[in-house]
């Protein structure tokens, strides 16, 4: 007979990051085992992005634009697949009866959505650097590498993360989030600049386009590769600003809106199959 | 002068008073889904002590509550009332200490990863408890040798059958050799081979590692064969919580019944008994005598065949198995 003992805390930080890690590297090891799945979703959002891209130029390819919108994209898959990965993994993991033994974790239940969440913001991001190249690769475009850009595109990301844990936090109340996804995501898409930078939009869509998530940080992150701007010049411009302060709005209400359906989803035994 | 003597206890006395402290504790348990008007009360004031070495079934007819006291047992629907506390931690208050000793296999739900092996499954629950990889590995290679799969333990769990997705289960509950393990339905679904296996686990872990198991299940025999108490719980509230001996003694009937080789026609007609089967093809009958408390009727009756030759074939006390004592308590109840 083996026995085990069973430790009497995991109050020490090395102990809590071995176990946030046990989920992440679960996350990863599940979407590998899907891993059918992503090559088409990647050669999709490829193709997508060149064919608007050919529409707006005209019927051409216009390099200019891509330069302006290829960080949009990069965003747009990041913040996409987070989401994707979020939602789809709650609902079939609810289904599957495992949400249930997570929970029977000693770890508490931010640990766990940090491990969730670091599987699905590792691969959106493994996803986003290969599509995202292979647009400029295919279309020549050059960027040089500024390293004051890692500060916006961090901060994207991050409020990109913020917004899919609170789209993620809906799927306990609503098992019907799936089709709805896929709309919010067509809408950030389509406002993100992805398809056209938002300065070309009309004067109250842009508004409503910098509420939208990614579409500040992409604004500063495009003038640091595109304009040539320093980080100092950015934060004079008030974008950095907006930006920290969006991305702190997006992570609050995405980690509060999480942790709030977990508690009620325990409260009201949700977190297991219907 | 006085002196003290002082008992220091034996390995055995502090084994024993072991076993007494109680491992789950649920005290006045109550659940209300919903609220105002669309109220449901799904579980109402249930207390439930379980000790090391103990095997608990808890019966109910569908929608009694039992998966709902499991679920709350285990911290995953938190109780509108009432404290659940497992070696002595309060679920709520103490949940990170109190979780570590819990292992679970809930119904309706696969437990385990599908798409990862059987060893990655138990290498991420162990984790997910808090061990290290190294404290995991050699209790998950026990767990899969013990249970069969050891050869397996690579290949991914969703080819597997249902029975050897169920030992995947249990072994990954298992992993971190939890004091208290709940079981919803362990044997549903299953084979006869699949849940024979799952029966003797379930009762070697009480037997032999002094766990405290509750279990649910509909298969009456299955509670009757493992436990040593059964909780028997309709609309949401206990109304029966004794061991499986004393609930059967409790419905035992003083009757016996009497099989004779003859025919209805060629038995004595008697006040003392009454034909409860008459087999004429077979030339089989079966009375029911009711016995008295020092058996009189039955030699009345025993007597009465002699004089009349009528050949005897057995005498066997009437004892109700434990579907038919849920089916009266249950019906009792409503």
């Amino acid at each position: 007979m083996t026995t085990t003992t069973v430790p009497t805390t995991l109050t020490a930080g090395g102990a809590r990051a071995r176990m946030i890690g046990n989920e992440a590297s679960k996350g990863l090891r599940l979407l590998w085992a899907y891993r059918a799945t992503l090559i088409p979703s990647l050669l999709s959002m490829f193709f997508m992005y060149l064919v608007f891209q050919y529409f707006v130029g005209g019927g051409r390819i216009v390099d200019g634009l891509v330069s302006d919108t290829a960080p949009a994209l990069f965003a747009y898959v990041v913040v996409y697949l987070t989401t994707m990965r979020l939602v789809a993994g709650i609902l079939e993991e609810r289904n599957a009866g495992t949400l249930e033994q997570i929970h029977l974790s000693p770890l508490p239940t931010w640990q766990l959505a940090v491990g969730r969440l670091a599987a699905a913001l590792i691969e959106a991001l493994g996803v986003a650097v290969v599509v995202t190249a292979a647009v400029l690769v295919a279309v020549g475009v050059d960027y040089p590498f500024r390293p004051a850009v890692l500060v916006p595109l961090a901060l994207t990301v991050a409020g990109a993360a913020g917004f899919a844990l609170m789209i993620a936090a809906a799927s306990f109340t609503y098992p019907g989030i799936g089709a709805l996804v896929h709309i919010i995501q067509m809408a950030v898409m389509a406002v993100n600049g992805t398809i056209a930078p938002p300065e070309l939009f009309p004067r109250g869509l842009e508004l409503v386009a910098r509420l939208a998530p990614t579409t500040i940080g992409i604004d500063a992150t495009r003038s640091i590769v595109v304009d040539g701007d320093g980080l100092g010049d950015v934060w004079a411009s008030g974008a950095l600003g907006w930006l920290v302060l969006h991305t702190a709005v997006l992570l609050a209400a995405g980690w509060g809106a999480y942790c709030w359906q977990i508690r009620r989803a325990v409260r009201d035994g949700r977190l297991g199959p219907a | 002068m006085n002196v003290v003597n002082t008992i220091e206890p034996t390995a055995g006395e502090r084994a024993s008073a072991a076993e007494r402290t109680p491992l789950l504790v649920a005290r006045r348990l109550t659940k209300v889904f919903g609220s105002a008007n669309r109220a449901v009360r799904a579980v109402e004031d249930v207390d439930l002590v379980v000790h090391g070495g103990e095997v608990v079934a808890l019966l109910g007819p569908n929608g009694a509550g039992k998966t709902t006291i499991i679920k709350m047992a285990a911290g995953l629907v938190t109780p509108t009332r009432g404290t659940v506390s497992v070696l002595g931690h309060d679920l709520v208050r103490r949940r990170g200490e109190a979780v570590r000793h819990l292992g679970a296999v809930l119904e309706g739900g696969r437990n385990v990863y599908w798409a990862l092996s059987a060893w990655q499954n138990l290498i991420y629950f162990g984790r997910l408890r808090g061990l290290r990889s190294r404290e995991i590995a050699p209790r998950a290679e026990w767990l899969l040798r013990e249970l069969g799969l050891w050869a397996r333990r690579r290949e991914a769990v969703g080819g597997f059958s249902r029975g050897m997705q169920q030992k995947v289960a249990i072994a990954a509950a298992l992993v971190s050799d939890p004091a208290v393990l709940l079981l919803d339905e362990p044997t549903i679904g299953l084979d006869v081979s699949a849940a024979r296996t799952v029966k003797d686990w379930v009762r070697r872990l009480a037997a032999e590692q002094r766990k405290a198991v509750v279990l649910t299940t509909h298969q009456l025999a299955v509670a009757q064969e493992l436990s040593d108490r059964v909780a028997v719980i309709n609309q949401g509230r206990i109304i029966a919580d004794r061991p499986v001996g004393d609930l059967l003694a409790q419905f035992r009937e003083d009757r016996y019944h009497v099989q004779v080789a003859a025919e209805p026609d060629d038995v004595p007609p008697s006040m003392l008994f009454e034909i409860v089967d008459g087999d004429p093809a077979a030339g089989s009958t079966t009375l029911a005598v009711g016995a008295a408390t020092d058996n009189g009727a039955l030699y009345e009756v025993l007597g009465l065949l002699a004089a009349s030759r009528v050949p005897l074939v057995s005498v066997t006390p009437v004892q109700p198995d434990l579907e038919e004592v849920f089916v009266r308590l249950v019906g009792a109840d409503r």
